[in-house]
């Protein structure tokens, strides 16, 4: 009698372990599962209400210390605009290090908020023609501009 | 064996029931940031669209100096453009400048005004909708 009660008592807590642990497994897959939705869901939306233009006229390019290009923030979300944040191509090369600067309103703190303009100089010799920037964030949104330097 | 099992299907029940919750509940949550995020892509390029203006003339007067040039216009497209979220350019390079109000309106008439030396300018105003409009004036 006492041999049957222990081993019902044997096969209970082996049946709760069992359940312990698929719960336990289910629950950490499930918690996976819903970090992912909603990270992916908030980087989705962001890049979704990212947007912005190059301002400049595509004729005169201003020349600073180099060929000053104009990024205006027309989304609804501001996004970073730093070495590290933005890509710039110029036909079909990037342009990176200490001949690219990107600055952006005082007190922005290298943030771009809807509306502000932000400048990039890039500090590279451009023949006489038609060139091609293209302007790339970090979350792929990207413009493009075909400009002439005189 | 009968009591563990029930006790471990209950288990495992209410469980699954309590991760599907939280699994909807989070679906719910994104699908309304991303529905909310497109509504508001969706307004951005119709106000894009729509961004309309005409320029209507520009005046010059002396001022020390310089000159105040005012360039007038006409929004004619059918949504509100905010001058003071707009951007002027000068031969290309950004100028500061005034407005003669913060936002103009459909159908309404406006001025910006931006000083500087005797000379021909290409002017180009940059909205907050992204659109743009260029004029070239003599000063």
């Amino acid at each position: 009698m006492a041999s049957i009660a222990t081993s019902e008592m044997i096969m209970f807590i082996a049946t709760m372990v069992l359940t312990a642990s698929v719960v336990g497994v289910l629950g950490g897959e499930t918690l996976h599962l819903s970090n992912s939705l909603t990270g992916s869901s908030a980087s989705a939306s962001a890049q979704i209400q990212t947007d912005f233009k190059i301002i400049n006229d595509p004729s005169q390019i201003p020349y600073d210390k180099g060929y000053v290009f104009y990024v205006k923030n027309t989304g609804q979300v501001g996004f970073d605009f730093t070495n590290n944040t933005v890509s710039t191509i110029i036909n079909g090369s990037i342009v990176t290090g200490s001949y690219i600067s990107y600055s952006t309103p005082v007190g922005a703190n290298g943030e771009l908020m809807p509306s502000q303009v932000g400048e990039i100089v890039v500090n590279v010799t451009l023949s006489p023609g038609y060139h091609t920037i293209v302007i790339t964030l970090n979350d792929g949104v990207t413009q493009q501009m075909v400009f002439e330097i005189d | 064996m009968g009591f563990s099992y029930v006790a471990a299907v209950a288990i495992l029940l209410s469980s699954s029931l309590i991760f599907f919750g939280i699994i909807y509940s989070d679906y719910v949550h994104s699908e309304t940031q991303l529905s909310n995020a497109q509504n508001d892509q969706n307004k951005q390029m119709y106000d894009y669209i729509n961004s309309k203006v005409k320029i209507t003339g520009y005046n010059v007067s002396p001022y020390n100096s310089v000159y105040n040039v005012t360039i007038n216009m006409t929004n004619t497209g059918s949504i509100s453009l905010g001058l003071m979220n707009s951007n002027l350019l000068l031969n290309g390079s950004l100028v500061n400048f005034s407005y003669s109000a913060e936002y103009l309106f459909p159908m309404a008439n406006g001025s910006v005004t931006f000083q500087t030396g005797a000379g021909d300018y290409q002017v180009e105003i940059a909205f907050n909708t992204g659109y743009n409009v260029i004029t070239e004036v003599k000063v």
